[in-house]
């Protein structure tokens, strides 16, 4: 077996694409392609690429709201407030950096089910509510919401 | 994992209750989710799972007395 100790590796033309200060810790200039987006590069780390933090779904949560209503999953999600029939606020562990983010929520179990937004976006919670064929508000199985949008 | 055995509830604007359910990822404690996610100045109670009705029909009419919202207060 043979060892390479390197500090810098460049390519060709000169430019650096993987630095070491020599403490272990390495800086990499490698841009992530489509389809090489690894596990890894979902870290918080300061030193990813701003297109791999664009990309990825900083809330996601999917909730029972029938019976005693129950959350089967989630991430970035510290509670569901039960408002009423067909009204919960998802609450983020963690804030987001705007409210400029993109919301996709999605009802299953019977048809003709909805949801939207309800009130104001917040950097700390989102609001949704959930109607049937008639507009009325209503209490379903498999509700989903998603967020895309800036990290604080 | 936020303790999933627990609720908390709070009174809305409206008078109807708000239920809290935490979330199965979460890991602050049901104390530190009460604080944070009930909204400032609200007074809370931490109950039961066992102790909300499953039954959801008069969801809408589900109200407490302030007097037993006793655990504490949105931050």
């Amino acid at each position: 077996m043979s060892i390479l100790k390197v500090n810098t590796i460049q390519d060709k033309g000169g430019n650096t694409i993987i630095s070491s200060d020599g403490s272990g810790a390495f800086t990499s200039n490698v841009a992530p392609k489509d389809n090489t987006v690894t596990m890894a590069k979902l870290s918080t780390s300061a030193t990813e690429a701003d297109n791999v933090k664009q990309r990825v779904a900083k809330v996601w949560v999917k909730f029972d709201g029938t019976g005693t209503p129950s959350i089967d999953d989630d991430f970035n999600v510290s509670s569901i407030s039960d408002g009423g029939t067909g009204i919960f606020t998802v609450n983020f562990s963690s804030n987001l950096g705007n409210d400029n983010y993109a919301l996709a929520g999605s009802v299953g179990g019977n048809s003709g089910r909805i949801m939207g937004q309800e009130g104001t976006y917040s950097t700390s919670a989102v609001t949704v509510r959930v109607n049937d064929f008639n507009g009325n508000l209503s209490d379903e199985g498999r509700n989903s919401v998603i967020i895309f949008g800036d990290s604080a | 994992m936020a303790d999933q055995t627990k609720r908390i509830i709070f009174k809305q604007g409206n008078g109807v209750i708000a239920i809290i359910i935490p979330a199965i990822n979460e890991k602050r404690s049901i104390e530190e989710i009460a604080r944070k996610d009930v909204p400032t100045g609200k007074a809370y109670k931490i109950v039961n799972v066992s102790e909300i009705s499953s039954d959801r029909t008069f969801r809408d009419a589900w109200t407490i007395a302030d007097n037993e919202l006793t655990d504490g207060v949105g931050d």
